[in-house]
């Protein structure tokens, strides 16, 4: 009986750390998601330089996860999602406000993808 | 090829240690979650293996899951008789008083070739001669003939046997193992002494030595290479 208590509660924990992945996850993307609105809002009123700024540290957020996003997320999206960020970037340093519209659409998709994939509902299960 | 070579060796550990935890019955006949388990861990681990894009977590925790649910239906098992009837399913008795059941055959969906020729291995060539066939949970086949078919006894034949002891192994290609030697109550001096008996100097001469609980030994000496 008290190995099936032992594997019972290692069953619980691995349960509970599917959802403590799943916050993690949505807090990094929900932080890069700020940043690169941040971003891109700033690109609409005109100020490149804080467009940039905020854009870099979009860069900055996404590197320092990286540990945690190589373990728990599929490869490819982590390489594609960090694609985006420097096509964000490039639109950025080469002032084309409409390409940076277009990229800053692109990485979100990206970003929001990175948690939709883990978040527990019927569509992810099936 | 340093990350395919490290991902393979923790999916080896992984597979090694669930496989050891959810106990030995693995390694041989298998219930229908057991099937279920080992076809699905098998086909979880190589995953990560082949595709290096895929985090390895995402192989292991399949595995550790399965792992916990095969130890807790292995648990259910043991003490509900309904939930191993449930899990396990129940045995089929296939041939009762040498008449082959046709209806458990359909319900097991067992035709009438596998069932003589599942009976012909057992050394049954004559189903008149089988008073029971069971199909066993694991899809294995008992047969229990007739008591006038069945070899005699030495106990009906009333005959004296010597009774049969487990041989223990001492020495294993070269290796004295401590642990059997200590448990078949004998010592070091011991087995120097039968060492000696035949002219033996140094136990690594010896390829394999088992003691019984009759002090019988078996002996055989390494061959020269």
């Amino acid at each position: 009986m008290k190995k099936e208590i032992i594997f019972g509660l290692i069953l619980i924990c691995i349960f509970a750390a599917t959802f403590v992945n799943i916050s993690i996850l949505e807090k990094i993307t929900q932080e890069l998601t700020e940043l690169v609105d941040e971003s891109l809002r700033s690109v609409e009123s005109g100020d490149w330089e804080n467009a940039e700024k905020k854009a870099e540290e979009a860069e900055k957020l996404w590197e320092k996860a990286d540990p945690y996003t190589h373990i728990f997320v599929r490869h490819s999206e982590i390489d594609s999602t960090t694609d985006a960020l420097y096509d964000f970037a490039k639109a950025l340093y080469s002032r084309e406000a409409g390409e940076a519209r277009g990229a800053h659409k692109a990485l979100s998709a990206h970003i929001s993808s990175i948690v939709g994939m883990e978040k527990v509902t019927l569509g992810s299960i099936f | 090829m340093a990350i395919v070579f490290i991902r393979t060796m923790i999916i080896y550990i992984a597979l090694i240690l669930s496989m050891r935890l959810m106990g030995k019955r693995q390694l041989g006949e298998l219930e229908l979650s057991e099937v279920v388990i080992t076809v699905l861990i098998a086909d979880l681990a190589s995953h990560p293996l082949q595709d290096i894009g895929i985090p390895l977590l995402n192989g292991l925790i399949p595995i550790a899951v399965l792992m916990c649910c095969e130890v807790l239906v292995a648990g259910g098992v043991m003490k509900s008789i309904r939930f191993r009837a449930l899990v396990c399913g129940r045995p089929n008795i296939i041939i009762r008083n040498g008449r082959i059941d046709q209806r458990e055959m359909l319900r097991c969906r067992l035709c009438i070739d596998e069932l003589t020729e599942d009976l012909r291995k057992k050394g049954y060539a004559d189903i008149s001669k089988v008073k029971y066939a069971v199909l066993e949970t694991d899809g294995t086949l008992s047969v229990l003939p007739y008591a006038s078919e069945e070899p005699p006894s030495a106990a009906a034949m009333k005959v004296q046997v010597e009774d049969f002891s487990l041989p223990r192994c001492v020495i294993s290609d070269g290796k004295v193992i401590e642990r059997m030697l200590k448990e078949s109550g004998k010592d070091q001096k011991w087995l120097e002494k039968q060492l000696k008996k035949r002219n033996i100097r140094d136990p690594k001469e010896v390829y394999y030595m088992t003691v019984d609980d009759f002090d019988r030994i078996y002996f055989l000496v390494k061959e020269e290479k």
